[in-house]
């Protein structure tokens, strides 16, 4: 079994392992767009892009919305844009 | 110590004895570890995917804030803040979302100046089939892999139609796609002119969504992060350090969906425990006094024990981390890949870079196989002080 693992680790290690080709292209993208945060959620914008929303962008789309997307249960909000020390700040 | 192969033997059989009860305790190990495992490589791995960019990030970006909401900030502000000592560039962005209601997904727009030879060779570089003139004079765009996707499927071979803020059609052709390595960045944007941009939000042209400063020493950042918020209070500022450290803890660990895998992962494993613990069945009690009537000293019946445990206990440990390697990493996770990407109907391709983290696999183990063993030892342990006479009757 630690063969197997091992075999496995490997294949992956060399196969599916960020090139540095790949690497230089996110860098390159990135730095084009400037924009955080991975597309991976797109159903609302405060999970989007998270790290430049804060906790009171729900309240933005509608004072009454609750928030019902589970990939916020997922996801965390950025820390430093709503919160300090224990006090909630916009 | 001297290794017995024979205790090592008899710990085979008698696992193999128990047949049936050993394969149900073996698979429940073996799910619970792969479930943990598979969830944390896949947020390990995004993690990675995230960490890998950050460099390339702008040092500082400022929005403004009004009345709590994130509003456009004015262009005259660009020059004061320009005239802070240290600042390196200011440059001015137009980026938000467009809401595509026949298919009832978001679109990241991005607007850019692409006028730059430099600029536009190395954006060359991240884009398939992308030819530059097109951009600037025909109203182009560049999209990613899923806008696409999501345009074909709507009959937009290549070009768009955007619905402006004032009710018109701004026709936009897709010059290009973003290659498949940048798909997890760049699968839900679009890339256009500034000028169309400004016209598709409806923005005022004196107006940018946010700034982006560049700084040239890291170490005057807190500094010029304390003038800023002197000179203008109604903006925030997000520093590159920030970002990271939001990335570090992008996941949600101590409450949501997180906390509910690793509550019931922890009840049902400690259930398994707690039944070992509660005592020795009478078949097991009496198996162990004859081991000991026969001879057996209390280290023989300890050892026996300890080989039979680790060896089922292991064994699920390194089947479940295959097999999470594998559902993550070859078939790219289904059922819980959803869980990462929620409702949007812009799915990206979940194909993640290998990354392993050991310090996590280091704790699952130490969190797995040491409490089974113990579970396992402590009551066979109480069995083997009793006399063997005493055990059997």
């Amino acid at each position: 079994m630690s063969v197997c693992i091992a075999v496995e680790f490997l294949y992956l290690y060399n196969t599916r392992s960020m090139t540095q080709e790949a690497m230089n292209k996110k860098a390159l993208f990135i730095a084009h767009v400037g924009l955080p945060d991975l597309s991976l959620v797109g159903e609302a914008r405060y999970v989007r892009h998270r790290s430049l929303s804060d906790v009171f962008s729900i309240f933005g789309d509608s004072p009454e919305l609750l928030e019902y997307f589970p990939s916020t249960f997922v996801y965390h909000y950025a820390p430093y844009v709503s919160m300090s020390g224990r006090r909630v700040e916009p | 110590m001297k290794f017995n192969i024979y205790l090592l033997e008899f710990a085979l059989f008698s696992l193999m004895r128990k047949g049936a009860k050993t394969l149900f305790v073996f698979f429940i190990l073996t799910f619970l570890i792969f479930l943990l495992a598979s969830v944390l490589f896949i947020s390990d791995a995004i993690k990675h995917e995230l960490n890998v960019s950050i460099e390339h990030l702008p040092e500082l970006t400022l929005q403004r804030l009004q009345a709590g909401k994130q509003i456009n900030v004015p262009l005259k502000r660009v020059e004061p803040l320009l005239e802070i000592e240290g600042v390196a560039s200011v440059i001015p962005r137009v980026w938000g979302y467009y809401y595509f209601k026949v298919a009832g997904v978001n679109f990241s727009v991005v607007g850019i100046d692409a006028f730059e030879q430099s600029y536009k060779e190395s954006l060359q570089n991240v884009v398939d089939a992308y030819d530059v003139k097109a951009l600037e004079k025909e109203g182009g765009m560049i999209v990613g892999a899923g806008v696409k996707k999501i345009l074909e499927e709507n009959y937009y071979q290549d070009f768009f139609n955007f619905v402006t803020a004032d009710g018109k059609w701004k026709r936009m052709h897709i010059v290009g796609s973003f290659n498949a390595d940048v798909s997890l960045q760049a699968n839900d944007m679009i890339l256009l002119p500034k000028k169309s941009a400004y016209e598709i939000f409806g923005m005022a042209k004196d107006e940018a969504t946010d700034l982006v400063l560049k700084v040239k020493n890291p170490e005057e950042i807190s500094t010029i992060v304390s003038k800023i918020n002197q000179k203008y209070p109604d903006m925030r500022v997000v520093t590159k350090e920030d970002i990271r450290v939001s990335y570090q803890n992008i996941f949600d660990y101590k409450s949501g969906f997180f906390l509910s895998l690793f509550v019931v992962s922890a009840f049902t494993f400690f259930m398994i425990i707690y039944d070992k613990l509660s005592g020795l069945s009478s078949e097991e009690k009496r198996e162990i006094g004859i081991l000991k009537a026969l001879g057996w000293s209390m280290d023989d019946i300890l050892k026996e024990r300890f080989y039979e445990s680790f060896i089922l206990c292991f064994g699920a440990f390194l089947l479940a981390l295959a097999l999470s390697m594998a559902y993550v990493f070859f078939f790219d996770a289904p059922v819980l890949r959803s869980l990462f990407v929620g409702y949007s109907t812009l799915k990206p391709s979940f194909e993640l870079p290998f990354y392993v983290n050991i310090p996590m696999i280091v704790l699952l183990f130490l969190l797995s196989v040491p409490v089974y063993i113990g579970s396992v030892m402590i009551p066979s342990w109480r069995a083997a002080m009793l006399d063997a006479d005493e055990v059997l009757r």
